[in-house]
Order: C-alpha cells, then structure tokens, then sequence
C-alpha cells in the first residue's frame, strides 16, 4: 500500500519529528538582539537531540511565526530556506519543510531546500482563526509542476487545527473526495491545535474511507498513546512531547525522545 | 527615519514643518558625515573591489535542469552556460572538492542540485577571498531574463545555497536579487549579509528603518535602460541622494562586462563628494586603474571568471593577478 513511505522512512509506521524554528525576521516575537544566529543554533541542538533520540524523519516549520499568515511574506521562506541550508550538513535523516499555513511557500521551500516532504491544508474550504481558509489546490500542484518539483510528497491535512469545515460535510467524505480529487501522498488527521490528541475514532473513519493512502496522525501523539494511535494510523508527525517537560514552546529533550523512540520501536516488531 | 512619499503628500503646519525640516536636515549630515567613512570601515580600504559569485539558474528559472541522475565527475565538461545543453555538461555538476563530498556522504539522500549548486557557490567564494578581493557580492545572474519582480522560489532558493555556502565566508557580502529590491531587501535580511545592490530609487525609502544595518547600493545608472522622460543624469542622481540617502552609488554599463561611463562617474563625484559611487560592470585588469581614479570601488564579475567569460567559474589566478593591479593603483 503505502510504500513510499517504508521507502523514504526505511520503516514502516514512521515518526516524523517536527525542528520548529524561533520566531523570524517580521514576526511579532522575533528577537533582534539574538538575531538570525540564533535561530539557526537553536534549530542545530533540536535537530541534533531529535536525530540522536532516533527519530525517522524530521520537518523544519516556523511554530514561532504566530499569529500565522495563510500567505506569508517572503522574507519567511527566504529565512527559512537560509537557516536550512546552515543546518543542511548535519542532517542525516528524510526531511521536509512547513510554511505555516502556505502551501505555495511550502512547495518554494521544499524546492529550493530539496525537501522530501511538506505538509499543509491544500483542500477544503473552512471558517478558521485565521478567517475564510480555501486554498487552491489545482493552482499549487501547477506551481509545483513548474518548479520541477514533482518529487516533493504532499502530506494533506484534512482536518486543520482552529478551523471547521464550511457546510458540515463528514470526514469519510471528505477523505474519498480528497483522495480522488488531487492524489494526496499522505493525509493526516489532526487534533484542535498542536499538541492535541488526534481522535482515534476520526482516525479509524478516515482510514476505513480511504486504505490505500497512508493517513498520518498529526498531532498529540505521546508516549501514553502512541501504542494506540500507531494500531490505526501509519505514522505520526510529532512536536509537543518531544520537548523538555512536553511544554512546546521549550528545546528538544533528547531523553524524552529516545523513551518515545524505544516504545514505538516495540511496537513495530 | 524621515520619509517623504510625495511633495503632495507633505502638507504639516507651520511648527511641524520647521520640526520635519531640522529633522530631515540633521540626519542628513549625520547621513553625510557618516559616509565619508562607512566604506573604508566596512571593507578594511580605500576603492574596495567587490567580487561577484554569481548563481547557476535557478529553480523556476527558464535555463534550470534538474539533475535526475546521480551527478558523475565530467572534468573536461565545458562551464559555458550557453553550451550546458545537457544537465552532464553544467559546470554544476563538476568533479565535487573533497569538502562537499564530505557533506554528500554525511547526507546520502541530497547527492543533488541544491546541494551541488550550494558548493559551486562556495567553491567561487572560496576562490574570490583566496585571490583577495575585498567583499563579495552574491547574485543571481543564472535567472537571466531577470525579472523585475522576481517569485518567492528565487530569493528562498539564493538563501539556501547561501545557508551552504555560508561558513566559508569571512570578508563582508551582499546581496542582488536581479532586479528586485524588496527581493534583495529581504535575502539581505534573512542571511544577514552586509549590504544590498539593487535599482532602489526612491520608491524603497520607507523599508530603509527596516533594514537600519544593511547598506543600500544604489544603482542610478542601471543597464540596459534609460530614465524616463529624459531627466538629466546630474539632476536624476542630485535628487536621489537628496531624497533616498543612498549609502553608495553604482554606475553601470549597458549590460554585464561593458564599462561604465566614466565621463558620467566623474560628474557624478561633483555633486556630493561625500557619497561613495562604484562602478558595477565592465571593470577589467586593464582599466581598472584609469576607473579607480575616478570611482570609489568598484563591483567585478566578468574579469574574475575563467577565459572572463560570466557564465563560467571564478578563477584564483585571474582575481589574484587583479588584485595586485588594485592594489598598486590604490598605493
């Protein structure tokens, strides 16, 4: 079934850890003082602690870059792509890219960084914190197809965080739909904002609706559920736990990560 | 920062305007007095030279090629742009140095363009500092035909080869997103370069508290173009020092590798001696002396690439055998 994953991960049921980077150049947090340098050393002990606690996969995004754009300036990418490309030789594992919340960012970045993956809303149309959210998917695959970059995978997210789906349709729908409509490469359920449990019933709904694509649980994995959330899902995308104390605004605790790695490795013997 | 977006626009009372007009007056010889010197600070002399390293096309660019196959050493491939019909004849995919493939061999899955283009990059930093020129200006000539608003992909792709390239740098450097200023504005902010190069005049003021710590290179006499509604060359420059407080001015020839007018430099000098003004195309071993008794500095691609063709790789023993030329000229 799902066997670019297997392939690009090198395992099955997958753990992509998310690097978030501190605020930017233009964000309302970002820190003059520390500057661009710091942003860039910070990322550098994330990704380290990530890839020696094991994990199988990471993705860069801009957490910090709150409130978030649905289309960003491009001093976010541009910084974003610069940070990367610092850290880029450190990096020994599949890696993808986030824009928060801008596809087309996302697949600019994806390009210009060479990145495996991004994950992003591509679909739908939703009353969101961040106002009308309906992006454009057949003009981002266009924009993808022009820059050369059809290797890039496109992790859909269905069900985005602070935002409901206009017009009340179901998710089994939505999943079908989704799937015949744009050939997601993956899609993810998520839960209400980072950090949050994803529901294992939505999460088995969007499965059964749809066995053949690799659906991804997206947020709120943690030790305590990751057993259960791996029964159903075929990976996970991971932020919040991995952090000192699970609090997700602070650095990597590379303990927190080997004891979450060392459970889902049980899991998938 | 004082910034006046039109004449029309500017109608304060009496007080503010005498306030508007001490404010504009001190920064501006604060501005001034500032600039006798900021050239000579930053890059460590007098007439500096600014080498170009300049990027491969890039993606979304018309002349990109992906690299779907494994690159292979091609040592008597050609490095000609023109000639790259087939991504094996790019100088991109050139036998790597043993530093890059260290890092390809570190990261198994990115034997692949961008990290190629980043070390290419590097290896013509590398070759710039190691003949001795003063700074380094990085820019996009690969994009030709350039735009003048140019997509996001451009200057995000331009930072992560910079982001690779990154480490070898250790003499100031700037950006040129060809022609975009906001575009180089904010390549020069994300990758914390010195100064900016770009066609600003006027119409950018406003991003300038912004970006306090980068220095604006203005080019006021831009390639391939004419100002519009025949203003004279005197008369276009007096008002933009007046207006946009350039940190330098730059003066170029019709395209990249034809000179300057250094007719049109000097009477450049006259108007305010205090703002530096460089040439930016067609400085050569052989006229750069004549040109740096005129101008300030100057900005050199061309000259420094191999057979001083653009499109090929800079050559150490082309920059060193400039350099000794600058600096007798400059002694």
């Amino acid at each position: 079934m799902n066997s670019w994953v297997n392939e690009l991960f090198g395992v099955k049921k997958p753990v992509i850890a998310m690097c978030h980077f501190q605020a930017l150049p233009r964000d309302r947090d970002y820190d003059e003082k520390r500057g661009i340098d710091w942003i860039i050393e910070s990322a550098r002990a994330d990704l380290k602690a990530l890839q020696d606690g094991g994990v199988d996969g990471v993705m860069f995004s801009n957490e910090r870059s709150m409130p978030w754009m649905t289309k960003v300036e491009q001093i976010i990418p541009t910084t974003m792509a610069f940070v990367i490309g610092q850290i880029l030789s450190d990096v020994r594992i599949p890696y993808g890219v986030n824009v928060i919340w801008d596809p087309t960012a996302c697949i600019d970045l994806a390009v210009a960084t060479k990145a495996s993956f991004v994950r992003e809303i591509f679909t739908g149309a939703y009353a969101s914190d961040f106002g009308l959210w309906a992006p454009n998917c057949g003009e981002i695959v266009r924009h993808q197809r022009a820059l050369n970059g059809q290797n890039v995978k496109l992790f859909f997210n269905i069900t985005p965080e602070a935002a409901v789906y206009l017009g009340g349709r179901d998710l089994a729908s939505v999943a079908r739909s989704t799937v015949f409509n744009n050939s997601p490469d993956a899609i993810c359920v998520s839960g209400m904002t980072a950090g949050m449990e994803t529901s294992l019933q939505d999460l088995t709904v969007v499965k059964d609706a749809i066995p053949q694509t690799p659906v991804f649980a997206n947020t709120g994995v943690r030790l305590e559920n990751v057993q259960a959330q791996l029964a159903v899902a075929d990976g996970c995308i991971t932020g919040t736990t991995f952090k000192r104390d699970g609090y997700i605004w602070n650095e990597v605790d590379v303990k927190r990560v080997r004891a979450f790695m060392d459970k889902v490795k049980e899991i998938r013997k | 920062m004082f910034v006046m977006a039109s004449e029309s626009d500017w109608e304060p009372s009496p007080l503010g305007e005498a306030i508007s007009f001490y404010y504009l007056i001190t920064t501006y010889s604060k501005n001034l007095l500032e600039k006798m010197t900021w050239l000579k600070d930053l890059f460590g002399t007098e007439k500096p030279i600014i080498g170009m390293a300049h990027f491969k096309p890039l993606p979304g660019d018309p002349r990109f090629c992906t690299l779907a196959e494994p690159v292979k050493a091609t040592p008597q491939a050609s490095a000609e742009l023109v000639e790259a019909t087939t991504p094996a004849s790019a100088e991109l995919v050139e036998a790597t140095t043993p530093a890059s493939a260290e890092l390809v061999e570190a990261t198994p899955n990115l034997s692949d363009f961008t990290l190629q283009a980043g070390q290419a990059l590097r290896r013509d930093i590398e070759a710039l500092q190691e003949g001795g020129v003063d700074g380094i200006m990085l820019s996009n000539e690969g994009s030709i035909p350039w735009m003048t608003n140019p997509p996001t992909i451009t200057a995000t792709s331009m930072a992560a080869q910079i982001g690779i390239a990154r480490s070898a740098i250790h003499i100031p450097f700037g950006v040129h997103v060809i022609w975009g200023p906001k575009a180089t504005l904010d390549l020069a902010a994300a990758v914390d370069a010195d100064y900016g190069w770009e066609v600003f005049t006027g119409v950018y003021a406003s991003d300038f508290g912004l970006f306090s710590n980068v220095r604006l290179f203005f080019e006021v006499v831009p390639e391939a173009a004419v100002y519009l509604g025949g203003c004279s060359i005197i008369d276009q420059v007096r008002s933009t020092i007046f207006n946009a407080l350039p940190d330098a001015l730059c003066v170029a020839g019709l395209k990249p590798g034809e000179p300057a007018d250094l007719e049109v430099v000097s009477q450049i000098k006259t108007i305010n001696s205090e703002v530096p003004v460089l040439v930016s195309t067609g400085v050569k071993e052989n006229t750069v002396a004549e040109q740096l008794a005129v101008a300030d500095g100057a900005i050199v691609g061309s000259a420094l690439k191999k057979d001083g063709n653009l499109w090929n790789h800079v050559d150490v023993d082309r920059v060193r055998s400039f350099m000794r030329v600058v600096r007798s000229a400059r002694a």
